[in-house]
């Protein structure tokens, strides 16, 4: 944390090397973030870039309390829900129906894939489910967050996770028997 | 496994996830950080130079009128650095040689053949020439003859001549055989002699300095004249509601007001009646603004600004009646809803009071020559705008008094003339104040008002002219 203080001083006084060793530092788990959430590498390494340019010009506002990387994981996220609703291309995948609950299977599989696996995995889910898989199960939100964050209703976050979910789970557990056939197209 | 346990998985091994960027999004984000700090630096520089631009101009504004009584208080040509500047070119320098011979041949100027300034010289400028004189002495002896011999075919030909001759004299002799070139200078210089009054034979010596000089230091007087000048005004006086004319009607029952209450007939035995107008008598009356001014020529300027000016006029009442009350006035086409009203009478006064924004513009003459102290004669018309009042209306038909904002034109239009005299000069501004009096040519209340009503304000007006 000293080190990170210390670091974000020279930040903001506009040293290029203390700037860069932030962004190395972060850079790589930042872009695993920005992965989940869209569809493609360049799309990725696109909002890798705006949030980094956001966390430089607002590192000034870090009150250098909480966690650095949380904080600049909370920039990325939002980046990456603002790209999601302005790129053309995700836009018809966000619209989020108002369907009833399904019934889903209780028996959670136990999840065997990697972390690499288990993004690519993500990454297939449709954009709405993809979207609220990653701010629920993963960043942490509940469900009443990410209707705001979203502009839909807790009810509708709670229904597209329960699919997503489910789609998950079924594409998880054939995954987990196959692994091979999954990755041959990657 | 339960199904938290499911996310829980999820996010442990998400945390581990990590992609290498490419190399290319580093240089993309350091460029944005370059690009948004060059912004902020360009900006910051910029704010600092436009305040560095609007300091200087204040402070030159607030200088300029110095630069302008240093032109008029001492003339230019007898600085020093001036001076010295001249004399590097071996030309002027000759020219000022052959001057200060000139000036040394002059008995006015020096106290015997020793060259020394008479004692009681108080200006500054003139004792730096004494002491040139004292530095460079020149014998009165030696130096006739070479000056007869610089002005070829003179009729200054002997340092008797010269001695006897008055400077203006030698001058003008002097440029009569000089080149045209030369000829301008002295002539230039000769002017400079008339301009600056008793320093008259000081300025023989003052001749070495160029005719540019003197050029820019007559286009620098006429450049601060023509500068345009802002200040503020302040009015205070008296005003009345052109209580002088008399709002003439037939009187007819319909013309008088009935002390009785509203609503009643007005022909009952018994009520008093009371006239239909209101008396004003003067109340107090203030004005503040903001002018520009321009000096067009050395007697005529004009001045334009914006002015907020109250106004107030006591107007005779009966008795007031704090009820609330509705009352239809066919003549304006309106309705007032009022929280008290009065009866007719003449029992009680009020304070009627206008503000009106107003922008006058003012032509201004100087009676006087003394650029110093000038005395001038102003006269000019105000566009003004009513925007508020508290003033009563009568109503006949109902036969109350109340306030009523419907019965006003907001435009107004009034003319005003006064004299400002000079009443005391500060480092940095000067005030002139005087009498003025105003006159609202406009009629205060619409015709259906059936009144008229002006505007009238006598007092003293004071300007404070930043220099």
């Amino acid at each position: 944390m000293t080190d990170h203080l210390q670091l974000i001083n020279n930040c903001l006084k506009g040293k290029a090397a203390a700037q860069k060793q932030l962004y190395e530092e972060f850079a790589p788990s930042m872009l695993g973030v920005c992965y989940r959430y869209t569809k493609s590498l360049q799309d990725a390494e696109d909002v890798l870039q705006e949030g980094f340019v956001k966390v430089f010009r607002f590192l000034h506002q870090y009150n250098k309390e909480g966690e650095l990387g949380a904080w600049i994981r909370r920039i990325m996220v939002n980046t990456a829900l603002n790209y999601l609703k302005k790129s053309q291309k995700y836009q018809y995948d966000l619209l989020f129906d108002q369907a009833e609950l399904h019934v889903i299977t209780r028996d959670d599989p136990e999840v065997l894939l990697n972390a690499k696996e288990l993004a690519e995995l993500i990454r297939q889910l449709p954009t709405g489910y993809q979207t609220i898989f990653n701010l629920v199960a993963v960043e942490g939100f509940s469900h009443v967050e990410v209707g705001q964050m979203l502009g839909i209703s807790e009810n509708t976050s709670r229904s597209q996770y329960m699919r997503a979910r489910h789609l998950l789970i079924s594409w998880i557990t054939n995954t987990s028997g196959n692994k091979n056939k999954v990755y041959a197209s990657k | 496994m339960q199904a938290n346990d499911f996310e829980k998985s999820i996010r442990r091994k998400m945390e581990e996830f990590e992609l290498v960027p490419k190399e290319e999004v580093w240089k993309q984000v350091s460029a944005n950080i370059r690009k948004e700090d060059n912004n902020r630096r360009i900006f910051f520089w910029f704010l600092s130079g436009f305040l560095m631009l609007a300091g200087l101009a204040g402070s030159w504004f607030l200088n300029r009128d110095k630069s302008v009584s240093i032109t008029k208080g001492a003339p230019r040509e007898n600085k020093a650095p001036l001076k010295t500047g001249i004399r590097k070119t071996p030309e002027v320098a000759e020219n000022s040689d052959r001057n200060q011979q000139t000036a040394k041949s002059s008995p006015s100027i020096t106290n015997g053949s020793d060259g020394k300034i008479p004692a009681n010289h108080d200006r500054p400028a003139t004792k730096k020439t004494a002491i040139k004189i004292k530095v460079q002495p020149v014998k009165k002896e030696s130096s006739l003859p070479a000056i007869s011999n610089k002005l070829q075919g003179s009729s200054v030909s002997s340092a008797s001549n010269l001695n006897d001759m008055p400077p203006g004299k030698v001058l003008k002799e002097k440029s009569e055989n000089l080149p045209p070139h030369k000829f301008l200078k002295t002539g230039s210089d000769q002017f400079v002699k008339n301009d600056s009054g008793k320093n008259g034979l000081i300025n023989k010596d003052t001749k070495k300095d160029s005719s540019a000089s003197i050029m820019e230091k007559k286009a620098a007087v006429k450049k601060v004249a023509k500068n345009w000048k802002i200040g503020f005004t302040a009015y205070a006086g008296i005003s009345n509601n052109s209580s002088g004319l008399p709002l003439v009607f037939s009187p007819s029952s319909a013309d008088y007001l009935s002390s009785s209450s509203p609503n009643q007939s007005s022909g009952a035995a018994g009520n008093t009646f009371l006239p239909y107008r209101l008396n004003y008598k003067t109340g107090l009356s203030f004005g503040l603004g903001i002018f520009t001014g321009k000096q067009f020529s050395k007697r005529f300027g004009l001045t334009a600004g914006a002015d907020y000016h109250f106004y107030s006029a006591r107007s005779t009442a009966g008795n007031k009646i704090d009820t609330a009350a509705t009352f239809r006035d066919s003549a304006l086409q309106s309705t007032a809803f009022v929280s008290n009203f009065y009866l007719g009478g003449q029992s009680g006064s009020f304070l009627n009071s206008w503000h009106l924004i107003e922008l006058p513009v003012n032509l201004h003459l100087r009676l006087n020559k003394n650029k110093d102290n000038p005395v001038s004669f102003t006269a000019g018309v105000s566009p003004g705008f009513l925007i508020g009042s508290n003033a009563l209306y009568v109503n006949s038909r109902e036969r109350v008094i109340y306030e009523e904002k419907k019965q006003f034109h907001r435009f107004q239009l009034s003319a005003q003339a006064g004299l400002l005299f000079p009443l005391k000069t500060f480092k940095t501004f000067h005030i002139n104040a005087g009498p003025v009096f105003k006159y609202g040519f406009t009629n205060l209340t619409k015709h259906a008002a059936a009144t008229r009503q002006h505007l009238v304000f006598a007092g003293i007006k004071a300007n404070i002219n930043l220099k």
